[in-house]
């Protein structure tokens, strides 16, 4: 069975979309689970923080990116697979005296390169933007089916912004978690992202994400703005037709949140790295994503 | 980082695993947690590391005298360098060098040191030459010599043990702070003695009643090694006074000191199978 798919995004940059991919992982993996964490933004955030500066040059030297990945099956030889691209047991931090179970499909700067390459190929292939966003689902789904096996949870880091990229990994996903800080400028950002993702159907009904997204607040300081914005996102639910569910789980704003980030090159431990407060968010949050992945 | 290993059926022998571990510790000595070092081999090979291979693997280089082992933190292991040849014996002249010294020293740890402490016929004793042994970086962790004692009694249960750390200093390398180095090895010892070469009219007689002083202030034994080369000449000047060291503390220095021959022998010694 093929592990549960969780796409992380929001058209929004700044709300800790990989802040929220980094630690969801490790939550995951300390609970127990094996975690692959794709990395779907050319930032390339994700990656740097899971495996550091120095393994992730080596990663993009031979070529075991998504992007490298993406480019060789849809426009290249097709010589690669997905598989060899990822790399198993990346992760720094250990748990309990093991180290976590999470491994990487990184990203590099040539991503959002590729994705231009990709739209201008295959357009002179006489395909247009919805074609394209359909060729890259089906060519992630197929090889999820394949890979995703050995993992119970796979984490999208996607791309602020609506890519052709991040469409596809929203419409793969189990779950779609929307990172968002509660003040006016993310909020409002965030009915235009669902607007957009959840209710445009050119793709067909088989390409609709499978339920509605849930929201997380992020980065919330204990300020009367933050409170009272927290609370109109809460009040979605009882809305008549809601664009999105909401996380009981909020993650504070915290400086541990950046430093844990930071420990690159180091071998923390999962509590070491993040703090006993976060942690304590972190796997609540875990129990909540279970239960909306899972079903549980 | 190796190639990807996804899928891959093989089994990572104690062999393979005890190679990777020496390329990866830092030749300095400076100690990694084992959960670090597992942690590094999982990123290295790509898959998770079998705890009984990694420890067997430990194990295999701990008998082969290439690691150190120290407890706490889940544990930690440090590459051991090879002790370098002892120099020759300096001409009358020349200042007698701490690599010099370790020999005769030795010896008379051996025998008079050892007679004198009037141990029982039945009990056994173990020295050992530390001085290149234990993580570089550890502040004054790493005594010259050890000497442990090993004994049982006739009617009471179980075994008395004592070590005793040796930290010595040349002529010229006597001073205060050394009796405070003795003094910090006894955090895993329970005797801490001071051995100074001073020869009969140094100039550095001038220090020896301030660092006597030391010494008894703290419980430190003090021996003054007049002719290195003549044992009959070394005098203990101070007896020590025996520290209330915790067991596991002693437990774990002795278990990343201790040679596999000797750790054998003392187990034995201590479980009653040794007569």
């Amino acid at each position: 069975m093929t592990g549960k798919v969780i796409a992380v995004a929001n058209m929004k940059g700044g709300v800790g979309k990989t802040a929220t991919v980094v630690a969801l992982a490790e939550a995951l993996a300390a609970n127990g689970s094996s975690v692959l964490v794709i990395d779907a933004d050319a930032q390339a955030n994700a990656s740097v923080c899971i495996v550091g500066d120095i393994e992730l040059e080596k990663l993009i030297g031979k070529g075991r990116t998504i992007d490298a990945y993406l480019n060789d099956v849809l426009i290249g030889a097709q010589r690669l697979n997905l598989k060899s691209c990822i790399y198993d047991r990346a992760s720094n931090v250990s748990h309990g005296g093991q180290t976590l179970r999470v491994s990487l499909l990184a990203a590099s700067s040539e991503l959002r390169l590729l994705e231009r390459e990709l739209i201008f190929g295959l357009t002179e292939r006489n395909m247009g933007l919805n074609a394209i966003v359909r060729a890259l689902f089906r060519v992630m789904q197929r090889e999820l089916n394949i890979v995703g096996k050995a993992y119970e949870y796979v984490l999208i880091d996607c791309a602020p912004g609506i890519s052709a990229v991040t469409e596809a990994c929203t419409r793969l996903a189990d779950l779609v978690i929307v990172p968002t800080i509660p003040d006016f400028l993310s909020c409002y950002g965030l009915n235009s992202f669902c607007e957009n993702l959840w209710k445009f159907d050119s793709y067909g009904s088989q390409h609709r994400p499978k339920k509605l997204p849930r929201v997380l607040v992020t980065r919330k300081r204990q300020v009367s703005e933050h409170d009272l914005w927290a609370k109109r996102l809460a009040n979605e639910r009882n809305k008549p037709r809601p664009a999105f569910e909401v996380f009981r789980t909020v993650i504070p704003e915290a400086i541990a949140v950046s430093r844990g980030l930071a420990l690159r090159e180091e071998y923390p431990t999962f509590i070491g790295k993040w703090g006993v407060p976060l942690i304590t968010c972190y796997r609540e949050l875990v129990k909540e994503t279970q239960e909306a992945a899972d079903g549980t | 980082m190796r190639e990807p290993l996804s899928g891959e059926g093989g089994r990572l022998t104690e062999t393979a695993l005890a190679d990777q571990i020496l390329k990866l510790l830092p030749e300095d000595g400076t100690p990694v947690l084992n959960r670090v070092m597992r942690t590094m081999l999982a990123r290295e090979n790509q898959r998770e590391i079998d705890p009984s291979v990694y420890f067997a693997a430990l194990d295999k280089l701990s008998a082969a005298n290439r690691i150190g082992r120290l407890r706490g933190q889940g544990g930690q292991l440090f590459a051991l360098s090879e002790t370098p040849a002892a120099p020759p014996p300096p001409t009358a002249q020349e200042e007698w060098a701490e690599q010099a010294l370790m020999a005769p020293l030795g010896a008379y740890l051996g025998a008079e040191f050892r007679e004198g402490l009037d141990l029982p016929k039945d009990a056994k004793w173990i020295v050992q030459d530390t001085s290149a042994l234990g993580p570089k970086h550890g502040q004054w962790a790493r005594p010259d010599f050890i000497l442990v004692t090993a004994m049982r009694f006739k009617l009471l249960p179980g075994s008395q043990v004592d070590v005793h750390s040796f930290e010595l200093k040349t002529e010229s390398g006597g001073s205060v702070q050394a009796v405070h180095e003795a003094l910090a090895q006894t955090r895993f010892t329970h005797f801490g003695h001071l051995v100074w070469h001073l020869p009969d009219g140094s100039r550095a007689e001038a220090r020896l009643a301030e660092i006597a002083k030391h010494c008894g202030d703290h419980g430190i034994g003090l021996i003054r090694m007049r002719k290195p080369d003549r044992r009959e000449s070394f005098e203990i000047l101070i007896d020590p006074v025996r520290k209330a060291t915790p067991a596991i503390a002693i437990d774990g220095f002795l278990e990343s000191r201790l040679s596999p021959d000797h750790r054998e022998t003392l187990t034995r010694l201590v479980r009653g199978e040794v007569k």
